[in-house]
């Protein structure tokens, strides 16, 4: 079929090309002359043709496509220009977004994700409240706050957050705006915003303000995790001192709430060891690890048998194997109990990933001293083994031994000749005489 | 008895070459072209033809060959659904089936040349021993199964010499002196001096130099069919000619390349699905490799199409005799 279809190409193409010599006499020009050896070599090569064809339409092909990629990036960033200039537009005269962003380059719109954008709205907009607005509920607090002057009050209580889920999520941004002495350019806005007519006077330090908003605007920009009630969220807005407060306020949280985890591990019952709550997980025959657990801590004897019995069955041990280890029984009864794992909080493990590999590292932890409980008993050694590492193969010699093989084999030849004479060498012995 | 009966049995050394799947396509393949076909198991031991055919419980099997209640030994053939196509069952073999003794094998060769079709096929068990290769001589046309892979090359490559040193055994049972040269299954009083027939024939000049056109005879008759099974290249083509020259080389003998069949899923997937590959899907490539060595086999030229569930035949008598390809 595809030699059918190649033969009728090639009678059109032979016509074509008959016609236009006709007509123009190509095979007598110069050109012609110098490419007729190629075009020969081609035409008795179906492989030169093939890639001729490829080449003839394909490079076309790939020119027009990374023409039209660039057009279509061109058309996208014109779009983006423009839908930044209306969006410009529905800005106030006054807002500094209008310059924080006079004609940025495409690729930075582009990073910012859609929840910056908002969060970063979100921070601006009560600076640029209008008069006939209702101020947002934090500046009412702000307004009443400096009515009051209480400025110790403003700090953010670390333990009032831990404890009430809803100030958790309020923790945020505004209390720590709200502080008069601890943000020079809000209160310079608030002045220029509230009196008018300082606004002159001020002018260079509202010029400074804002350059340093922009680049706090940019910063924000390239800062993607921040959420919109973390304290660093608008950590940029803070001068040096309240930066410090800030990482003080979080070092005191973390602080927190490292004291109230570790009192929450002390007062869990001891009972609820690692071993115990892998109750869950299923072992099969509707068995659990618990069982298996008990079953060790209750009676020595079956629990050896049965913690051996997947070490059998991985390690084929045969049944010449048991009486040994009927004969460390004892060795093992002295060895150190199983440790329940240090590390343990299920009150703080929420999503069950968490919890999922919690229990995979204490299944990885029961593993490892299983193991080590075995090669206890294999090495009638009654100190503790380390944890596990990288086992060294070439230490190991009591375990490993070295075999040598053959690095080289001869390997079937591709040549006929050889390929029979290595044949013959299988089939016939060293001193056969073949004919 | 019929003399007319062609027999070819489907051998090869090695195993899991795929001697029974091809053998079992060859016999659909016949049949379907309209001739009289019997497929029969005699891998005795590890039978499993009527599972590649889908035939669950064989009413009859292994133990019925030698039933001496069964007067008629026509009711063991077994109905495969397929048109023409007979079947006999080696199910029900034991362990140790593989070794019976000579009477029995005799018994079921008997069986074999008493049955009434126009071709036998025999699906035979891997390696020489003579239980197989006794099976595979008693053929009219052999078929000689391999695989690129080089150890199935030295495998085929014995199968044959096996083979044929069994023909001029048994041909000069009378003779003790040649049996030894030939009959190498007592190293002790065996000369082991001569395994290739140019030691052998230097010897027959030598010390029998009346039975050296026998020899020759028995050399020249015996021309099996060389089918490389699992062809995935060129490269595994030339397997097939080394192999011929091989056996030209030391042997002597004029094998004849019948075909390939390309090493393909569809084949596998034929058996896991118990649906003979040619029934399947006929105008897949290996069914194409197939249809041609069946075309060599019985010098026609064949064509299987299958259309809405129905498979129809072309065929045409080639003019010319032999095994030409």
């Amino acid at each position: 079929m595809i030699e059918q279809y190649l033969q009728v190409a090639l009678e059109f193409v032979k016509e074509i090309w008959f016609q236009l010599d006709s007509k123009f006499g190509l095979e007598e020009t110069e050109a012609f002359k110098f490419i007729q050896p190629y075009l020969l070599q081609l035409q008795d090569n179906p492989t030169y043709m093939g890639i001729a064809f490829a080449a003839l339409f394909l490079v076309p092909y790939g020119l027009y496509k990374v023409r039209s990629i660039a057009r279509e990036r061109e058309r996208k960033l014109d779009e983006l220009m423009e839908e930044m200039e209306e969006e410009e537009e529905d800005y106030d005269e006054d807002d500094p977004r209008r310059q924080r962003r006079p004609e940025p380059p495409e690729e930075e719109n582009t990073i910012i994700s859609k929840d910056d954008y908002e969060i970063e709205e979100e921070g601006d907009k009560p600076l640029f409240n209008k008069e006939d607005e209702d101020p947002p509920p934090y500046m009412q607090i702000l307004e009443k706050l400096d009515e009051e002057e209480h400025e110790d009050e403003l700090h953010v209580d670390t333990k009032k957050v831990m404890g009430d889920d809803d100030e958790f999520e309020l923790e945020p941004i505004s209390s720590e705006l709200a502080e008069p002495d601890k943000n020079k350019d809000l209160s310079e806005f608030e002045e220029f915003e509230f009196d008018g007519d300082t606004a002159e006077t001020e002018e260079s330090s509202h010029d400074q303000a804002i350059q340093e908003l922009q680049k706090e605007g940019e910063l924000l920009e390239l800062d993607g995790e921040l959420s919109a009630d973390d304290p660093f969220a608008h950590y940029s807005e803070l001068d040096d001192d309240e930066q410090d407060r800030a990482i003080q306020a979080l070092q005191d949280e973390m602080e927190s709430t490292i004291n109230k985890l570790t009192e929450q591990l002390e007062s869990t019952p001891e009972n609820t060891s690692s071993m115990k709550d892998l109750g869950d997980i299923k072992i099969g025959d509707g068995a659990t690890i618990d069982d298996e657990y008990v079953l060790e801590e209750e009676t020595e004897e079956p629990a050896f048998s049965e913690i051996n019995e997947p070490e059998t069955h991985s390690l084929d041990l045969t049944e010449e194997v048991e009486p040994t280890l009927k004969s460390i029984e004892p060795v093992i009864e002295e060895l150190p109990p199983l440790q329940p794992i240090p590390e343990r909080d299920y009150s703080h493990e929420g999503s069950s990933s968490g919890e999922a590999d919690s229990l995979i590292n204490r299944l990885k932890y029961f593993q490892e001293n299983l193991d080590s409980r075995f090669h206890h008993g294999d090495k009638r050694e009654l100190n503790p083994l380390p944890a596990s590492k990288p086992k060294d193969l070439a230490g190991e010699h009591r375990f490993v031994e070295q075999r040598s093989f053959p690095t080289k084999s001869p390997s079937v030849p591709v040549d006929n000749k050889k390929y029979m004479e290595t044949l013959e060498s299988f089939i016939f012995l060293k001193d056969q005489n073949k004919h | 008895m019929t003399s007319q009966v062609n027999i070819i049995a489907v051998g090869g050394g090695k195993g899991g070459i795929g001697k029974s799947v091809v053998c079992t396509n060859l016999a659909i393949g016949m049949a379907l072209s309209g001739q009289k076909v019997i497929l029969m198991d005699t891998d005795f031991g590890a039978s499993n033809l009527h599972a590649l055919l889908g035939i669950n419980n064989p009413v009859h099997g292994f133990q019925d060959f030698f039933n001496e209640d069964i007067s008629n030994k026509q009711s063991l053939l077994i109905d495969t659904g397929i048109s023409n196509l007979k079947f006999v069952s080696g199910a029900g073999d034991n362990p140790g089936s593989a070794n019976i003794d000579s009477d029995k094998i005799n018994t079921v060769i008997s069986f074999i040349k008493n049955l009434e079709a126009d071709t036998i096929l025999l699906d035979l068990g891997p390696g020489t021993n003579y239980n197989v290769i006794d099976f595979f001589n008693i053929s009219t046309q052999n078929v000689v199964l391999t695989t690129p892979e080089m150890t199935s090359v030295m495998k085929t490559f014995s199968f044959i010499r096996s083979a044929l040193f069994r023909r001029i055994s048994l041909a000069f049972q009378d003779t003790p002196e040649i049996q030894k040269m030939v009959d190498h299954s007592n190293p002790t009083h065996a000369d082991i001096e001569t395994y290739t027939t140019g030691l052998l024939r230097d010897r027959f000049v030598e010390e029998f130099p009346d039975h050296l056109e026998q020899l020759n005879n028995i050399i020249k008759d015996f021309t099996p069919g060389l089918v490389v099974n699992r062809v995935r290249s060129k490269k595994d083509l030339m397997t097939g000619d080394n192999l011929l020259k091989l056996i030209k080389k030391f042997l002597e003998v004029e094998a004849t390349y019948l075909g390939y069949i390309i090493e393909s899923d569809r084949v596998r997937d034929s058996v896991d699905e118990m649906i003979p590959f040619l029934i399947k899907d006929p105008q897949s490539k290996p069914s194409e490799n197939l249809q041609q060595i069946i075309g060599a086999l019985t010098n026609t030229d064949l064509q299987f199409v299958k259309r809405d569930g129905r498979i129809f035949v072309s065929k045409q008598v080639r003019l010319s005799s032999g095994w030409e390809v």
